[in-house]
Formats: C-alpha cells, sequence, structure tokens
C-alpha cells in the first residue's frame, strides 16, 4: 500500500509552557523520554479522495428524506392513532355506565334522637296507631328508650299525663 | 495550500452556487489534522475513514446554522471528539464484545506494518494511550501528542479546565505505568 505517515500534526509538547514540561518529566520520565512521533500511516490518497466521497454521501442522504420521512411519519401516526380511537372507544362504553351511590344502611343509634322532633315524638305517641320508635325512623329497646328520657331530664310523670 | 479565513468559508458555503466548492475548501483546509485525532482515538484506518466521514456530514447539515462565536476548527474538532467517542462506545456495547476485546482489536493495527510504522517504544505508548477510557483518552491525545492548551480542549470537550488538568494527570500516571511494566516485561 502507497501510504505515507500523517503531516501537519504539531510538534507536540512544543507548544507547551515551561511549567507542564517540567511536571510531565517529573511525573512520568519515561514518558517524556519517548521521541514525537506520528508512527500512523494514511492509506494512500485517502485526502484526495475524502471530500468526494463525503460529498457523494451528502447528496445521496438529500435524496432519501423525502420517502423515509414519509415513512417515520406513518410509523409513529399509525400506533397513536389506534390508541385514541382505543381511548375513545373505551371512554365511549364506561360513559353509560350510572354513578350509583351506595348507601350503607346502619342501625339508628341514642345519638339518632337527637334528629327526632319532639312535637312528631309527642304526636305519635299520643295516635292512637301504635307507635314503635320505627316509625320515626328510630329502633330502640325500651330500656334505651327511659336512658334517653333520663339523659334528658324528661319527667316520666308529666309525660304520661301529657298522654 | 492558501489557508482561508472562517468567515471566507462560511460565505462560500452558504452561497447555493459556491457551496460544493466552499465546503471542498473547509474539508482540505481541516482534514489532515482532524484525522490525526481520530486515527489515534480509534486507530483502525477504516474506522477512522468512517468517524471522519460521518464528522464531515454533520458539518455540512450543521454549517448552515453554525453560529460564528467559535472557529470553525473547534467547532469541526468537537464534532469529531464526539464522533469519536460514539464510535467507540458503539463497540464496546456490542453484544459480545467486552472492553478487553476491543482494546485488543484496537492494538491489532499497531501490529500491521502498513498501518503503524512505529519502533518498539512508540508501540508500547500507543498500546498504552488504547487502554485508557474513551473520554481520558481524548484528553490526553489533545495534550500530549497535540500540544493544545487546556482552554481549548475545554471548549472542544465541554470539561472544565480543572477537571481537564486532573483527567491528563491521572492518564499521564497510567500511560507512564503501563509503559514502564510494559518494558519491564518485554526488554527490548
Amino acid at each position: 500500500m502507497d501510504s505515507s505517515n500523517l503531516r501537519n500534526t504539531p510538534d507536540f509538547r512544543s507548544g507547551d509552557d515551561a511549567l507542564e514540561r517540567e511536571e510531565l518529566q517529573r511525573l512520568a520520565p519515561t514518558l517524556f523520554g519517548i521521541p514525537a512521533e506520528e508512527p500512523f500511516k494514511v492509506p494512500a490518497h485517502f485526502f484526495d479522495r475524502l471530500s468526494h466521497e463525503v460529498q457523494a454521501m451528502v447528496v445521496e442522504q438529500e435524496k432519501k428524506p423525502s420517502a423515509f420521512t414519509w415513512l417515520w411519519r406513518l410509523a409513529i401516526a399509525t400506533p397513536v392513532l389506534l390508541v385514541l380511537l382505543g381511548a375513545w372507544w373505551f371512554l365511549r362504553d364506561s360513559g353509560t355506565v350510572k354513578n350509583v351511590a351506595v348507601v350503607e344502611e346502619t342501625s339508628p343509634t341514642i345519638e339518632d334522637l337527637d334528629d327526632v322532633d319532639e312535637v312528631d315524638l309527642f304526636a305519635a305517641l299520643a295516635s292512637d296507631e301504635a307507635v314503635t320508635m320505627n316509625t320515626l325512623g328510630v329502633d330502640l329497646t325500651d330500656d334505651e328508650l327511659l336512658d334517653y328520657l333520663e339523659q334528658e331530664h324528661t319527667d316520666l310523670n308529666e309525660l304520661i299525663s301529657e298522654l | 495550500m492558501t489557508e482561508h479565513t472562517d468567515k471566507e468559508l462560511l460565505a462560500l458555503f452558504r452561497d447555493e452556487q459556491s457551496r460544493n466548492y466552499g465546503f471542498n475548501l473547509l474539508m482540505r483546509q481541516h482534514q489532515q489534522r482532524l484525522y490525526g485525532f481520530v486515527r489515534r482515538m480509534v486507530t483502525d484506518p477504516d474506522d477512522a475513514k468512517d468517524v471522519l466521514q460521518n464528522t464531515f456530514i454533520k458539518a455540512w447539515h450543521g454549517l448552515e446554522t453554525f453560529r460564528e462565536d467559535s472557529q470553525l476548527y473547534s467547532w469541526l474538532y468537537r464534532i469529531a471528539h464526539n464522533e469519536s467517542i460514539n464510535h467507540l462506545n458503539k463497540k464496546r456495547r456490542m453484544p459480545i464484545v467486552n472492553n478487553d476485546t476491543v482494546t485488543e482489536q484496537l492494538c491489532g493495527t499497531l501490529d500491521k506494518s502498513e498501518h503503524f510504522s512505529g519502533d518498539a517504544i512508540q508501540q508500547k505508548l500507543q498500546r498504552a494511550v488504547m487502554r485508557l477510557p474513551n473520554k481520558q483518552r481524548a484528553v490526553f491525545i489533545m495534550k500530549y501528542f497535540e500540544a493544545k492548551k487546556y482552554t481549548e480542549i475545554s471548549a472542544i470537550t465541554g470539561t472544565t479546565v480543572g477537571a481537564l488538568k486532573a483527567t491528563y494527570h491521572i492518564a499521564v500516571k497510567k500511560i507512564e505505568e503501563w509503559v514502564v511494566a510494559d518494558q519491564t516485561k518485554t526488554p527490548d
């Protein structure tokens, strides 16, 4: 192969200042002692051909993009479109599902009596109909009811006389 | 060969009529120095050719928007540096290849007389350089072989001057150690 060594490379270490040279000599005496050479060979006519080769490659690349770009655009757009379509389909179906609020039924407690209007209570007790606390939305035993009346300092005798 | 200024080269390139001519001049002006760096980085002449071609192709596409706040040479050098590192990283990422294999492949070039004309000590030095990690190798080549200023290397690599000094210091110590060890192993 007809080849030559690299030219025009700067004489290495020539630009170094004295301090850097001294430091290199101190730090790496063996390395410092290796003569400055450019041992790599350049293939024959390499630099004569390079600019033509590069320009040919640039022309080649500039020809390709239109078809190539379209393929890329298509390759990216198709899955995106499919995902959007799927999302629309899914949301369309799920939109028909009614939001039903689930109300948990719980047994009334003694605290619920606070919500019972006393007027309603007396009216109910005064009626002929069999009245249970359930009528008022409260399910209590007799003892619980007595406890409540006691807690409210209700005079049972007075209550009975009113009835 | 007549040296052209950056302004002249850019003006020629930006004119549609003289674009190819301008780029041709730019390549001829810078190709040898860039090749020197790339060749030391990748060692194999075919790889060096690929890296340099990619460098100039990228330069072609980037020249239109090149901001003239840096020198053309530094900008080209930066592309060549990045391309070399990318090329070496790609080689190391190949599934069945490990770091040692890549280093051995790179060293193989030195055994072929059509690619390398150095004597035994030059060969030892190059082998040691090839054992350095890619970024350390780049810094070592720019500083030791090309005598670039740290500020210039900083502009090319995007690394601070302080970090470059530390990197070079470490690289020099490693090279010295490996060259000495190599000499002890196979005395000439």
